[in-house]
């Protein structure tokens, strides 16, 4: 409430400034005007007494306050402070009477013609001196006292507090105006942060003219803006992915014919060079397509997994499968060692398949013929699936640059080695979006052991489905 | 060897599976357009996603209200959903191209492993014979002594037929699960080839363990 807290605060300053200015002119000026009228009693009754000598009689019971008497019977005295009828005092000519100075009244100097004495700026008693033309005598000086009782002359404010109200009447008003906008506007900010900017929504019953609500239909017309665009863009994403698939689909049935007459080809002629060559590249790019297919799906806005359960143990046999001809042709022996009964994990199948998959592809492509790659799946509370080769490995700082980079490769080197760029990456990547870990270790005895290790699920799919339905 | 029914619409490729599969051994029909099969007389159905006709999971759909044929999928689709949605139908395996030959093969040989009933109890490897069932091992007629650790695995190792055990699995048979397990595994298993004599019976597995020397369980 940062805005009315300020009103509060402005109002509470203001009006307690100009109040407290108002009390204290109009006390300033009351007590001017009472002290003139004083000097003047004073001065017509020195006038009008004859002489010196009549300045004695200025004290006299004529002039004196009337005695109390019984009080009217039929009317109660006036609210406020009691009235001080006015009083001439004659004074000698350095003196100064006693109960005057007990009220903290000091004896002004002499002056020309009249001064006034100091009573407090709030008080409501005053009192002047007033010079007689006889300095020497018992009337040297006349103190006329009074009061500045309310309806006197001089006043600014009247009696009762009464002149409070328009003062009110403004503070209550500039609430009265700035307190639903203060709320209004609260309201709005909790509309716009409630839900996402493209999904911000206006109620029906926020309609008004004022400004938050031209506020509030701007912020509307922005949201729908910013909804159509973000549409906008995942229709492209969609439509480049569609097109991705559909690319895919197209390269890989002409793949897939070639690869089966190459097998033909080697069974014919194994010991030929170029066959053999062609049947490397044809795995190669059978792979290559399908990671950067992986990549598509990884790399786009909002990359997703399709979890489902998986079970290792046939994922590994496949993984295994398509690279036997692979391994084969580099004479490389690649072995599975897998527990007895089915492992299921949650995952994604294709990109789990994939990252497996560049794992075995490079034990195998950097290994020297003769060489061996073992695909270990070890399960528990976590599985643990690990691609161990005995090829020349990876040297330790090459290791740590890759692990930097997110295993990908510079340029050069990617094209170069082939393998280091994209598939170890796609690797690093689906472990990552899995929650998953990926190691690289070199055995103590050479080579490179790859693992990937997560939390397995240790109930089949039917034994989820039961837990679901 | 089976009777295999392909429904594939690219013709070249259709060519080149019949021909491999028919050098495997088995017997294949090939239709070009996709229509559901009487599955009486088959023993794998081998198909395509995307068809002219029926789309393959039509197909599928309908196979499986009335029979247990095994279904192959072959597809240039390797979406997680398409292969996901696909075994969730009821197809066996899926097989994303491309594809090597051998691999179609190593496949094809996996789903008509089933059903295990066929699967019997007694092994020959090496001029032996192992009951799986009953425990014994013999050599001409002649039964082997062994000790219940080496019954143990050769056993664990015949179950698996051909296919390796890792090293931590065969040890966790052994009386002392130690840190030495793994030099006592392969004294065991030294042991254990003495006995079941010449010929290899127990093949060593690179990085995984050991395996019983039958015909490789991926190799054709």
């Amino acid at each position: 409430m940062r805005l009315l807290h300020r009103l509060a605060l402005a109002t509470v300053m203001v009006g307690g400034a100009v109040s407290a200015g108002l009390v204290l002119i109009d006390a300033h000026s009351r007590q001017a005007a009472a002290e003139a009228t004083l000097a003047d009693l004073g001065r017509s009754r020195m006038d009008e007494a004859n002489g010196e000598r009549a300045c004695e009689r200025l004290d006299t019971p004529a002039v004196r306050p009337p005695p109390p008497h019984r009080p009217a019977r039929h009317r109660p005295p006036p609210p406020g402070p009691r009235v001080e009828p006015p009083r001439i005092i004659p004074l000698g000519p350095s003196a100064w009477p006693a109960w005057a100075a007990a009220r903290g009244w000091e004896r002004p100097p002499v002056a020309a013609d009249w001064s006034a004495v100091q009573t407090g700026l709030l008080s409501s008693s005053v009192a002047v001196v007033v010079e007689t033309p006889w300095p020497r005598g018992p009337c040297a000086r006349l103190l006329v006292t009074g009061s500045t009782a309310p309806g006197f002359l001089g006043a600014l404010l009247p009696g009762s507090p009464v002149w409070l109200a328009p003062l009110l009447a403004v503070i209550l008003t500039a609430w009265i105006a700035l307190a639903p906008v203060a709320r209004r506007i609260e309201g709005l900010t909790a509309l716009v942060e409630a839900r996402p900017a493209e999904s911000f929504q206006l109620p029906a019953g926020f309609a008004g003219s004022d400004e938050v609500s031209a506020l509030g239909q701007a912020l509307q017309r922005m949201s729908d803006r910013l909804r159509e665009e973000l549409h906008g863009r995942e229709a492209q994403e969609r439509r480049l992915r569609e097109f991705v698939a559909h690319t895919m689909h197209d390269v890989m049935v002409p793949l897939t014919v070639l690869m089966q007459h190459v097998s033909k080809l080697r069974e014919a002629q194994p010991d030929q060079p170029s066959v053999r060559a062609i049947a490397d590249e044809a795995h190669y790019i059978g792979a290559l397509l399908q990671n950067l297919e992986a990549a598509a799906r990884i790399e786009g806005g909002a990359p997703e997994l399709c979890k489902a359960p998986v079970e290792l143990c046939e994922l590994v046999r496949r993984v295994a499968a398509r690279h036997d001809v692979f391994a084969h042709e580099r004479s490389v022996e690649l072995a599975v060692g897998l527990p007895e009964r089915p492992a299921f994990i949650e995952g994604d199948l294709t990109l789990l398949e994939r990252a497996l998959s560049n794992l075995v592809y490079n034990a195998i492509h950097y290994n020297r013929p003769g060489g061996h790659v073992a695909v270990v799946l070890e399960m528990g509370a976590h599985f643990v699936l690990s691609v161990l080769d005995d090829g020349p490995g990876i040297p330790a700082d090459e290791m740590g640059q890759l692990v930097q980079r997110g295993f990908r490769g510079n340029q050069a080197r990617s094209r170069g080695s082939r393998g280091h760029g994209l598939g170890l990456h796609i690797t690093h990547e689906v472990a990552k979006m899995h929650g998953f870990e990926l190691r690289l270790e070199r055995p103590p005895e050479g080579g490179l052991r790859a693992l990937i290790e997560g939390p397995s699920n240790q109930r089949s799919p039917r034994e989820l489905r039961k837990g679901i339905h | 060897m089976a009777r295999i029914l392909l429904i594939e619409d690219d013709a070249a490729l259709a060519a080149e599976i019949v021909s491999t599969l028919e050098r495997a051994g088995h017997t294949v029909d090939w239709w070009s357009e996709g229509r559901v099969p009487d599955p009486s007389g088959l023993d794998l159905l081998v198909v395509d996603l995307m068809l002219p006709g029926m789309y393959g999971l039509d197909i599928l759909v309908e196979l499986r209200a009335s029979s247990d044929l095994p279904v192959l999928v072959l597809s240039a689709r390797n979406a997680t959903s398409d292969r996901v949605r696909a075994l969730e139908l009821g197809a066996d395996d899926y097989l994303t191209k491309p594809f090597w030959p051998e691999e179609l093969v190593q496949r094809v040989k996996a789903r008509l492993r089933r059903p295990y009933l066929a699967r019997s109890t007694q092994l020959h490897v090496a001029g032996l014979k192992i009951d799986t069932e009953q425990g014994w091992v013999c050599r001409d007629g002649a039964s082997i002594e062994l000790t219940p650790t080496e019954r143990s695995l050769l056993l664990i190792l015949a179950a698996r037929q051909g296919e390796p055990v890792t090293r931590s699995r065969l040890a966790e048979v052994l009386a002392d699960a130690s840190s030495l397990g793994d030099r006592n595994l392969d004294a065991h298993i030294s042991r254990l080839r003495k006995k079941l004599g010449p010929g290899e019976v127990i093949a060593t597995v690179w990085g995984v363990g050991y395996r019983l020397a039958t015909k490789d369980a991926r190799r054709p």
